[in-house]
């Protein structure tokens, strides 16, 4: 059986307290899903983790009404985010991309900003939530930064995050009419996956897994050229779930079924 | 016979069963395992000042410090060093053992020691090994005439760890004289015999003896190698097994038991040593392998002749696969009529993991080809690939090797059962998707060396206690032989104890594998229960001072003459009956003592004719495949478990179904993946088991019992042969759906749509 | 934050299967080796360690967890539940029951983590239908059974616990 390294703990109890215990060697911990394993393996080595869960401003789920937004806390568990009501009413494909992530026992303690900042490409939640449109909160002692979820992760197991900030939420717009999340999950983590908004004027298609990062595309309905090009020139990852001819081969198949298009 | 519920669900439902990972002992200490980082190289030195240093530390261990310890181990070719000495041979090898108060402290101080590798070319594969002037061993550890059974290990050093041949008739001269002659080559992946148990072993050496609690399959045969190595008696050596977290073969034979015990001699304190995934993935695997089977047939469909080659990736022991090669080579040709043949093995050692026994031991490998062929030849033959092996399938009482035991099943009836069931649920593909359906059939020369021996201590209200060194492991043998003896002993089930395997205790048993334990311990078990008939009618009349052969023994009584018992009857032929436990408890003049019964196998009567049984897997399957995807659905799944007679068919089920489903998993989704020196997959996330959701949508499930087997009631084993052929039948049938034959496994879902691209080129291209 | 003070080790005040729990554990102690070695409750498992086979599932408060991939220290103030909590006394639980009337299990060694999986899916869907489980238990390996029975077992012992739900609210 694997052993961990010793391992120092700091508990915020504010998300103050957190932004002055976080940095380089202290990596910020809340569910663990991804960390735990990853120091098992030896390739994390904080010297201390500084344990989020206490603290109260990353746990929210709350409703903007008027703006049409949710704001989801990034120590909220992928549980929480797929059970809360309010998730299910104005985010329901979020909500059951969130439900099929991982196992029952990573949705009980993984979270939605472990999630994303661990930035694993095989994965659905950066996919779906950059198809939302969503705006991440980043914060350090020395203030805040809004960004996109395609400015949050810019590459495979790579944030923009520095070593001082903390992801504190998500703010995700309602979801608009004709989004749907379709995903290939032959192995353990996801193959590929495409969010889909789908009107009469246009097509917006992200594409995540199989992608370094959520990779985003707004076209005009029925634009098949923009899409096929869109498609071509997409950089597909190489790995055991397959070559990227695959992926771009499965990923047309879907677009064509999912659009109406065909050959 | 009838459905005993597992004497050991309790116990595992409550999580009260005791494992060998359990396992503690008074005063333990807990080893780290050093290893190697190179796949082949020179250690040029180890530097372990840091590590000894460490807190906690007790010991840290090298080669060098194994004092006048034999240093290899290896039941075959005793080629295996406990710990890596001179030069590493692959990437994972042992190289130190840190011993230390804790595991934490084991593991700190583990990271401290630092070894100098000189690098050497590493050959991680078989073509590239044989091919090259480098050697892995640079000496043979083969003595002149050395034997293990009937395998005489290769005394070479030109990295081949084992050859071998098979051969009658003249094969090359009926080929060339064939009306058609089908080619088919086939890989077959280095998988890994996932046991949720990992391996690992507590050991406690003291003066003049050694115990040891480990996850071996084959407890004796650990004994034996670690009494050699430790220059101990038998006797002396206690090797104790509890349950086990699953072995399929992956345990046989003596794995991490030498470093434990090494450790343990060192520290002078019990020491436990343990595994995770990516160890236990380095510790052992099965013999992947390069199969060209050429069949030549007459214009009737009938085989004339098989030529086949097997080349296996061996890794970097011997281990048992120059046993498995000599039975691969035995189960390659097919339960067919075969009147010339020709089979040509070499088992290569190469700088990976060393391979060794699996579920199905060379069966799967070869099949693959072998049964393959058969469909490809079905169609370049134009006849029904069922009726094409109903053509060629040996009858009940042929002979399929020379000298061994005739067939004892009857297998076009099996096959016959299995189409059966196919065609009954056999559906239409869905829009999207292509659907295959293929069957397959192997016979194995199972049941390995047929010695065995079982006791049974009948105590003094008539229960037993039935000592066997046979595993449980899951397989359900405890409940099985329980159920024998309480037939025999005409005692309900819940009146036999089984206990675990403890060499100090049970007696001598060659393995537990090769699906042997209902069949050759059963008849070990058997003839313990007459054994202790014969003792308690002594008994009997010993006490009733009559003749032993006025004694009778019927429907679980000892008759004695009344007239002999001081009561009054009608004549000396009145007789009453004595319960056993009367008879004890007469005897001792106590409500008390016992009665021992002993039985042995060995190769005479039953099992004088080698092997024990022919164990035969027919199984079919109908998959769907996703054509965006390449996704294999298996919709229907098709078991015959042609074992004689099922002593519990819940249990037979359940080996079927759990081997056929590690079958589907070798089919679709398992591989060992090597890139360059260092295995990329070392973990389950990323090597891919069979699921929940894999489970094929059907499944048909058949036992067939004809009571042709030599084992008790006339039943032969399972275990292994629902594994065999699934490879071969998925890789046809999701040929047939796709229209292209494959030729690799696993039918990973990239690999399936590179199929269906190339099949479509093939059509487009005309 | 450098130079770190952090302490390597917490004390950790929670219930495990009722019984109160106060210890000092170090922080790279996981929730499985807290069980396994500190506890002696042997009936939790190990095996893949990362997330992927099932056989160290615990509920903590209710929620399936992998104790192998848990720290200890997170256990604080919570309600802990192994399957060695489930029977009451001499009672099994209806999915215990249900595994071995099923023959759901062969070596054993994932029993306690898909039975774990199990009662975390049942209490608190009791209506879970086949979908749902298939889905659940799709999370834990085994590799003896084929998973045949074990789909059964859950299945009997969800329309037992439906039933038994039914009868009382009547």
């Amino acid at each position: 059986m694997a052993v961990l390294p010793e391992l120092g703990l700091v508990r915020s109890a504010d998300l103050d307290e957190a932004l002055a215990a976080v940095g380089y060697d202290h990596a910020p911990y809340a569910g663990g899903t991804e960390l735990v394993p990853a120091m098992g393996l030896g390739l994390r080595r904080p010297v201390a983790i500084v344990d989020l869960k206490r603290v109260e401003a990353l746990k929210g789920i709350e409703v903007d009404a008027e703006g049409g937004t949710v704001t989801i806390g990034a120590a909220v568990t992928h549980r929480r985010l797929s059970d809360h009501p309010d998730v299910q009413e104005h985010l329901p494909t979020l909500a059951a991309a969130a439900s099929r992530v991982g196992n029952a026992r990573v949705r009980s303690t993984g979270t939605v900003g472990g999630n994303l900042c661990f930035a694993e490409p095989r994965s659905d939640l950066g996919c779906v939530l950059l198809a939302l449109g969503a705006t991440a909160e980043v914060r350090s002692a020395g203030g805040a930064r809004f960004l996109r979820i395609d400015e949050l992760i810019v590459g495979a197991f790579e944030t923009s995050l520095t070593e001082n900030e903390i992801l504190v939420s998500v703010t995700v717009p309602f979801e608009p009419p004709g989004m749907s999340y379709w995903k290939l999950q032959s192995y353990e983590r996801p193959t590929l996956g495409v969010a889909l908004v789908v009107t009469a004027e246009q097509w917006e298609v992200t594409v995540g897994a199989a992608t370094e990062r959520p990779t985003r595309a707004v076209l005009a309905a029925g634009d098949t050229a923009g899409l096929a090009d869109f498609v071509d020139g997409l950089e597909l990852s190489d790995d055991m779930t397959g070559p990227p001819d695959y992926k771009r081969s499965v990923l047309r198949a879907h677009l064509e079924r999912a659009l109406g298009t065909t050959r | 016979m009838t459905a005993a519920p597992r004497s050991d669900a309790w116990e595992k439902v409550t999580g009260r069963a005791c494992y060998a990972v359990d396992a503690a002992l008074p005063n333990m200490a807990h080893a780290a395992v050093v290893r190697s980082e190179r796949a082949h190289a020179r250690i040029v030195g180890i530097d372990r000042a840091e590590a000894e240093a460490a807190p906690g530390v007790i010991a840290v261990v090298t080669a060098e410090d194994l004092g006048d310890l034999g240093r290899r181990f290896g039941h075959i070719v005793p080629d295996h060093a406990i710990l890596a000495e001179g030069k590493v041979r692959y990437f994972g090898e042992p190289v130190t053992v840190v011993v230390a108060e804790t595991p934490h402290q084991a593991a700190d101080a583990a990271e401290l020691v630092w070894v100098d590798y000189d690098d050497l070319p590493a050959l991680t594969d078989a073509a590239t090994a044989l091919a090259s002037d480098v050697l892995i061993h640079e000496q043979s550890y083969v003595e002149p005439g050395q034997k293990f059974l009937d395998v005489a290990p290769a005394a070479s050093t030109d990295n081949v760890a084992h050859r071998n041949e098979l051969a009658w008739g003249d094969a090359e001269a009926a080929l060339a004289a064939a009306a058609t002659v089908v080619e088919t080559t086939t890989t077959f992946p280095l998988v890994y015999g996932y046991a949720m148990e990992t391996y690992n072993a507590l050991a406690d050496w003291q003066p003049g003896s050694l115990h040891v609690v480990s996850t071996a399959q084959h407890p004796l045969m650990v004994r034996r190698e670690l009494a050699r190595m430790f220059s101990l008696p038998l006797a002396a050596v206690r090797v104790e097994v509890p349950y086990i977290g699953g072995g399929y073969g992956s345990k046989s034979y003596t794995k991490l038991e030498p470093l434990a015990a090494a450790a343990s001699w060192v520290a002078g304190r019990p020491v436990k040593v343990t595994t995770d995934v990516e160890a236990a993935m380095y510790t052992t695997r099965a013999d992947g392998a390069l199969v060209t089977v050429r069949t030549g047939f007459d214009s009737g469909g009938r085989i004339v002749a098989r030529d086949i080659d097997i080349r296996f990736d061996t890794g970097a022991y011997a281990d048992n696969s120059p046993l498995v090669l000599t039975k691969s080579i035995n189960r390659s040709f097919g339960p067919y009529r075969m009147p010339n043949l020709r089979v040509r093995g070499v088992a290569a050692y190469t700088n990976t993991s060393p391979a060794s026994s699996y579920r199905g031991f060379g069966a799967p490998q070869a099949a693959l080809a072998g049964e393959l062929n058969m469909d490809m030849a079905a169609e370049e033959l134009g006849i029904d690939p069922v009726e094409l092996r109903r053509r060629n399938l040996l009858a009940p009482g042929d002979t399929l090797i020379e000298g061994k035991r005739p067939l004892d099943a009857d297998l076009v009836a099996d096959l016959d059962a299995v189409a059966a069931a196919l065609e009954q649920h056999a559906a239409e593909p869905t829009p999207g998707t292509l659907r295959g359906r293929a069957v397959a059939v192997t016979a194995s020369d199972a049941g390995a060396s047929p010695i065995s021996t079982a006791q049974v201590r009948m105590h003094a209200d008539g229960s037993v206690t039935l000592l066997v060194s046979s595993t449980e492991m899951g397989q359900g043998s405890r409940t099985a032989l329980a159920q024998i003896a309480a037939r025999e002993l005409c005692v309900p089930i819940e009146a036999v104890a089984v206990g675990q395997s403890d060499t100090r205790f049970t007696p001598f048993e060659w393995t537990t594998g090769a699906s042997r334990t209902t069949t050759v311990v059963g008849l070990a078990v058997q003839a313990a229960c007459a054994d202790l008939w014969d003792n308690l009618r002594d008994r009997a009349a010993e006490s009733a001072g009559v003749p032993v052969d006025e004694v009778r023994v019927s429907d679980g009584l000892i008759h004695v003459p009344l007239a002999a018992r001081g009561e009054s009857g009608s004549g000396a032929d009145t007789v009453s009956g004595l319960t056993p436990a009367e008879v004890i408890r007469q005897w001792f003049g106590a409500d008390a003592g016992e009665v021992v019964g002993v039985g042995v196998v060995r190769r005479d009567g039953a099992t004088a004719v080698l092997p024990p049984f022919w164990e035969i897997g027919a199984v079919g399957v109908e998959v769907s495949v996703d054509e965006a995807t390449g996704e294999v659905t298996v919709e229907h799944l098709v078991t015959v478990g042609d074992v004689g007679y099922a002593v519990n068919p819940d249990l037979v089920k359940g080996q079927d179904l759990g081997a056929a489903t590690q079958g589907l998993g070798i089919a679709l989704w398992e591989e060992m993946v090597y890139d360059g020196e260092q295995l990329t997959n070392p973990n389950l996330v990323e090597y891919r088991v069979p699921r929940l959701r894999d489970a094929p949508r059907r499944v048909t499930s058949v036992l067939a019992e004809r009571g042709d087997g030599a084992g008790p009631y006339g039943a032969t084993g399972a275990g292994e042969g629902a594994l065999n052929p699934v490879p071969a039948a998925v890789a046809a049938a999701v040929g047939r759906a796709v229209g292209i034959w494959p030729t690799e496994l696993p039918l990973t879902p990239p690999r399936v749509w590179s199929l269906l691209q190339q099949a479509q080129q093939f059509l487009g291209g005309g | 934050m450098t130079g770190s003070q952090a302490p390597t080790s917490t004390v950790v005040r929670c219930h495990v299967n009722g019984r109160d729990v106060e210890m000092l554990v170090p922080v790279r102690l996981t929730v499985a080796e807290l069980l396994r070695d500190r506890l002696g409750l042997t009936g939790t498992k190990v095996s893949c360690e990362m997330q992927v086979c099932g056989v160290c599932t615990v509920l903590v408060d209710g929620n399936p967890v992998s104790s192998c991939a848990t720290l200890a220290c997170d256990l604080d103030g919570t309600e802990v539940l192994t399957v060695e909590g489930l029977a009451r006394g001499r009672d099994l639980h209806p999915v215990q029951e249900a595994f071995m009337s099923a023959n759901a299990l062969q070596c054993g060694f994932c029993t306690p983590g898909f039975i774990m999986m199990a009662v975390g899916l049942l209490d608190t869907h009791p209506d879970a239908d086949q979908a749902d489980i298939r889905e659940w238990m799709d999370g834990n390996l085994c590799r003896c059974t084929g998973y045949e029975p074990i789909e059964t077992a859950v299945t009997v012992a969800a329309s037992g616990l439906a039933a038994a739900t039914a009868e009382a609210g009547r």
